[in-house]
């Protein structure tokens, strides 16, 4: 093995190393704001007693969780943008292929949390005069938030992991940047190796932080 | 958008397919490995020895927390050229997804064992039998039911993960959707018909072959109780 490593390349780049990541972090909350609103209403539709709007819910969250999120960006971007004539911004694209398919695992996260929740809760808050979005907003809905945090805190995790491949649609995020500086310095090694610690160092930090929370959660429970 | 063109995606199924046969290829040779790999991680594991668990510990985290792109990308342009192995780009696809999944399949195992009542343990060792007989007669027949269905939904995911390997230069559906899409210049379509290839083959491994398995499972239990 003669290979000279050029760790200095890093040190002396690190502007847009940094720059990319907070690219990829960008998307990630983006997409988990997106996917935690769209979720809800998936959930929230899914469980409706009209059969049609349950059917509708239903078919996009088996859909949604069917798909490869790289084959669903590549058809956001390149298919349905060109089909419509619509034009996406690469981070545009990105963050709504990542949060549309992370709204059907959300959707299934939070049906499970309010199914969680039990039944007299409901016949309680009937018999109390509550109308129907009274009783999701003020008392199933609060303790569903609780039961759901560790099952909505792993999806994040998972979105982050997913963050990392929108810079195929050209999304100037960290491994975006690895691929140009691989390619300037000639030098994949030390660029993918540091791009893939920084991503390994986030995702291990998200799910401790992650644990953490949870362990509060269960303390004031 | 009037105008799908199902026609020039019919005209093509013959490439689709290949691109289908090599997809499911990859994952297939993908999941043999995780399944191999995955044993001896969980060996490592469950051993009582601190020196030997503590590694077996970092790879699952470690693998757990890496993404595939990342990782794939790093396998094939960056270590080929620090140590001048040279990896085909198929070899890669199947080391990568086969060492990320194998962290995961090491966690199914583990879960499948853990299931499996302590008391059978301790009766087994009773009966004198050894440590690989323990395992191999008692203990792994039992964790069977526990372990396949859950592996057949980390194939599922591995399956969807594959779609990336495409990337490096494997000639699988979405390779071929792009190739096809700038020969024909029409990328709704072969987007499309990429995306359906791919959601049909999950939900029927999901909808059809996993409930059947977990049916067959609950069945043959009901018989042995």
């Amino acid at each position: 093995m003669n290979y000279e490593f050029q760790w200095h390349l890093i040190t002396r780049n690190w502007e847009p190393i940094v720059a990319g990541t907070l690219v990829t972090y960008t998307v990630t909350f983006l997409a988990m704001a997106l996917a935690l609103v769209l979720g809800l209403i998936l959930a929230l539709m899914r469980l409706a007693p009209q059969r049609w709007i349950s059917v509708i819910a239903q078919s996009y969250i088996e859909l949604g969780r069917a798909l490869p999120l790289y084959v669903f960006l590549a058809w956001i971007y390149f298919g349905l943008a060109f089909a419509m004539g619509i034009v996406f911004e690469p981070i545009e694209a990105g963050v709504l292929a990542l949060g549309l398919i992370t709204a059907a695992y959300m959707a299934e996260i939070y049906r499970a949390g309010i199914l969680a929740v039990d039944r007299g809760q409901f016949e309680a808050a009937r018999s109390l005069g509550l109308n129907q979005p009274q009783i999701y907003r003020d008392v199933i809905l609060p303790q569903a938030f609780r039961i759901i945090l560790p099952a909505a805190g792993n999806q994040f995790v998972g979105a982050f992991k997913g963050a990392a491949i929108v810079s195929v649609i050209g999304v100037a995020d960290l491994m975006y940047y690895a691929r140009e500086a691989s390619l300037e310095f000639f030098r994949p090694f030390e660029f993918y190796t540091v791009a893939g610690a920084i991503l390994i160092a986030s995702t291990l930090a998200f799910a401790g932080l992650v644990s953490i929370i949870e362990h509060r959660a269960r303390w004031h429970g | 958008m009037g105008d799908f063109q199902v026609r020039i995606i019919f005209e093509s199924w013959r490439l689709l397919l290949q691109g289908t046969g090599a997809a499911l290829a990859v994952a297939l040779a993908a999941m043999g490995v995780a399944l191999i790999l995955g044993l001896m991680v969980v060996a490592l594991r469950l051993s009582p020895l601190w020196l030997l668990r503590a590694p077996a510990y970092l790879y699952i985290q470690f693998f757990r927390g890496a993404s595939l792109y990342v990782f794939i990308l790093w396998l094939f342009f960056g270590l080929t050229i620090a140590t001048g192995w040279q990896l085909g780009p198929m070899v890669a696809a199947i080391i990568a997804l086969g060492m990320l999944n194998s962290a995961y399949m090491a966690e199914v195992y583990r879960s499948g064992l853990e299931s499996v009542a302590q008391g059978q343990f301790e009766a087994a060792r009773a009966l004198g039998l050894t440590s690989f007989q323990i395992y191999w007669d008692i203990i792994f027949p039992q964790a069977i039911p526990v372990i396949i269905p859950a592996a057949m939904n980390l194939f599922i995911d591995l399956l969807k993960d594959s779609a990336l390997v495409g990337l490096i230069g494997v000639v699988d559906i979405m390779r071929v959707a792009q190739r096809l899409s700038n020969f024909y210049f029409r990328p709704f379509e072969f987007y499309t018909a990429a995306a359906v290839i791919y959601a049909a083959i999950v939900l029927f491994l999901s909808r059809v072959v996993i409930v059947r398995l977990e049916r067959y499972f609950r069945r043959s239990q009901a018989r042995a109780v």
